[in-house]
């Protein structure tokens, strides 16, 4: 932990406002983007934030330095998006997904061009169920039984779910590629 | 296809990690502003627990001033020989008024003997009702009355009330009790105690004969009617007691019926759960039945308990549903409610899959409560009116919950009627408070009407989205039953 991080947390232990903005200057652009993949839009991603600030400044004072200070907020930020899928009625209904045929698909190089923010909105488009164990597998390492307690799903649903993600993420890309490779 | 799959992971990971993009301005404010809000509330429960806790005093402080209360106006109402070991004038009116020395007559009779050992009480209560003779030793046979309240009107003798006690020297006083304790008497009909129940001293005594003879020695053992009521060595507490007061408690019994408009207050970390929940909710009119059970202890003060069967209802409007996984594991839809949450599935269509979304028609959630209030009173008399404002603490088990929620598709309509609800505390505790108002028929019954506010102070809810206190206004009607 850096000593401006030190500062920062005892300044916002303290609840000192001045503090609590240099922190969030700080960590909010990084925040916002796990965020981002959390959410179905940007709206929903920045009430994700604003609820993970809060919390952030509620707990600070539980922060004992064991670890980073980022991971620990990455965690409640986390923790946040995952509060909303469980309480919240911004979910969407899960699509049935039609992923018969994908096995067949070729071996095509998939990493094309494509910047962050195009695949930031595919993770977006996912149904919010795929898009929350698609995230928590491929971005914070969760294993599928632990996925499976974080939101009450069986482990099994969770491989499912992920599998179906992939599927249904690599269709897109495929058709996006193809759109760049016609123009 | 796996590798392809893996590649999907790597390519996304890779690229969003360390995906950076700054937040609206406007967050920032939200932001601020949320934090403002969360310390104005962290301030407002800061004080809670003292609001709680003065209240709890309240109680506590309005229960000994009852309490002692009751036993000051025992005292001084008292028919008592009290005999001192010290030198102090224990007479509780002003020295000037001594009895004069010089009027004669002799048509009582007393005889006062201290070596009687009866007059090793402090207190003797004595009942002019019921004969009985204290007699006084020759050597101590002064008769020296540190003071003596003469009854202005002889017609009054009857109400008037006399605490004889005895001077270190063995000296009797006669005291007289204060004319506004027999006015307390004097509220409406209702409130008014029974004279037939007080003690008096037997009208057949001429008071100045009586102040005569006791001032002048004592010659001879004469008859006076006083009490035989059992004197013991040492503690004569439970004599003085059945007698020392002029007012008598009475129970009282209250039947009522109340409509109630109730509403509740949301407490929790995210307010657009509050707001959702406030803006697809509507309390719909309310009502309660009770019988109260009530203790006059005083002329003023009472005690108040009872039972009340409370019966809240809230509409609710449509709402969209998430399939969740329930407690049994099984794959449900999540209907939230300000007093918990319930689990469903209808009927009709294929089961649902978690993330699946159902829309509801309108909802109808009822809630039952069997309350204990348990309240301090205070009444205020006008002629046949009275007015007792109370307030106290009431204890709710809540005993039904249920929630109708009305399903439909183009093909379909079912009604879905849970009866168990998830997240709802069974118990609650309610701040009460009511000004019952009352009108005096006769001396056994008087009609009321009383408004009432009610506010929990614990929620009902518990592992909910919000904590839900319930609060209602309400106005009852009844009639008051005066026992004895």
């Amino acid at each position: 932990m850096t000593e401006t991080e030190q500062l920062l947390i005892k300044g916002c232990v303290a609840g000192d406002r001045a503090f609590q903005t240099r922190l969030y200057n700080l960590f909010a652009p990084k925040m916002m983007g796990v965020c981002l993949r959390y959410a179905r839009s940007r709206e929903e991603a920045e009430e994700i934030l604003q609820e993970g600030f809060l919390r952030v400044f509620s707990y600070i004072n539980t922060f004992k330095g064991a670890g980073s200070f980022e991971g620990w907020i990455r965690k409640i930020m986390v923790n946040a998006a995952l509060f909303r899928y469980r309480n919240k009625s911004s979910l969407q209904p899960v699509i049935r997904l039609n992923t018969a045929g994908y096995d067949a698909i070729d071996n095509t190089d998939i990493s094309s061009n494509l910047d962050a923010k195009e695949l930031l909105n595919l993770v977006q488009t996912l149904p919010a169920g795929y898009r929350i164990v698609f995230n928590l597998y491929v971005f914070e390492g969760y294993k599928h039984r632990e996925i499976g307690e974080a939101l009450g799903i069986s482990e099994g649903t969770s491989k499912s779910n992920l599998s179906d993600a992939r599927a249904f993420l690599q269709k897109r890309l495929l058709i996006k590629k193809k759109l760049v490779h016609y123009k | 296809m796996s590798k392809d799959l893996h590649d999907i992971d790597d390519l996304f990971s890779s690229t969003l990690e360390e995906y950076k993009e700054m937040p609206s301005p406007a967050l920032k404010e939200r932001l601020d502003a949320a934090l403002d809000k969360q310390e104005a509330e962290k301030y407002k429960k800061r004080f809670l627990i003292w609001k709680r806790s003065a209240l709890l005093l309240l109680l506590l402080l309005a229960g000994f001033v009852l309490y002692e209360s009751g036993i000051i106006k025992k005292d001084s109402g008292n028919y008592i020989l009290n005999r001192s070991g010290s030198g102090t004038d224990q007479s509780p009116v002003n020295k000037k008024e001594m009895i004069n020395n010089n009027s004669a007559g002799n048509t009582s009779q007393i005889d006062i003997n201290t070596n009687n050992p009866d007059f090793k009480n402090e207190n003797i209560p004595v009942s002019p009702n019921q004969p009985g003779n204290i007699t006084s030793g020759a050597s101590s046979n002064t008769g020296n009355f540190n003071s003596y309240h003469p009854t202005k009107n002889p017609a009054d003798q009857q109400l008037n009330w006399y605490s004889v006690k005895q001077d270190p020297l063995t000296s009797v006083i006669i005291s007289k009790s204060t004319k506004k304790e027999n006015e307390d008497t004097d509220y409406g009909n209702f409130f008014q105690s029974n004279k037939n129940d007080r003690p008096v001293i037997d009208k057949r005594i001429n008071i100045s004969d009586l102040t005569n003879l006791l001032t002048n020695n004592i010659l001879s053992p004469q008859n006076i009617s006083v009490s035989n009521s059992p004197l013991k060595n040492g503690s004569n507490e439970g004599s003085r007691k059945k007698i020392n007061s002029p007012f008598r408690p009475f129970w009282m019994l209250s039947p009522f019926v109340s409509y109630d408009q109730a509403g509740y207050q949301l407490d929790s970390d995210e307010p657009s759960a509050v707001n959702s929940i406030k803006f697809r909710e509507a309390n719909e009119p309310s009502f309660s039945i009770g019988l109260l059970l009530g203790r006059q202890l005083t002329q003023r003060f009472s005690l108040q308990s009872g039972i009340v069967y409370r019966n809240t209802v809230i509409g609710m409007k449509p709402q969209k549903t998430y399939a969740f996984v329930d407690p049994t594991g099984d794959v449900a839809y999540k209907y939230i409610t300000s007093s918990g949450y319930a689990f469903f599935k209808p009927g009709f269509g294929p089961s649902p899959n978690v993330g699946d979304s159902l829309t509801t028609a309108e909802a109808k959630h009822t809630l039952e409560n069997i309350s204990v209030p348990l309240m301090a009173k205070y009444t205020i008399v006008n002629k046949k009116i009275s007015v007792t404002p109370g307030a106290g603490i009431e204890a709710n088990f809540i005993t039904k919950k249920n929630l109708e929620v009305d399903i439909e598709d183009p093909f379909n309509r079912e009604i879905v009627v849970i009866r168990k609800l998830n997240g709802t505390k069974p118990f609650y505790l309610s701040f009460i408070a009511e000004a019952d108002i009352k009108y005096t028929i006769n001396k056994k019954v008087a009609v009321n009407i009383r408004p009432v506010y009610r506010q929990a102070v614990s929620p009902i809810t518990k592992n909910n989205v919000v904590e839900t206190f319930p609060r209602s206004f309400g106005i009852g009607a009844g009639v008051t039953i005066k026992l004895r």
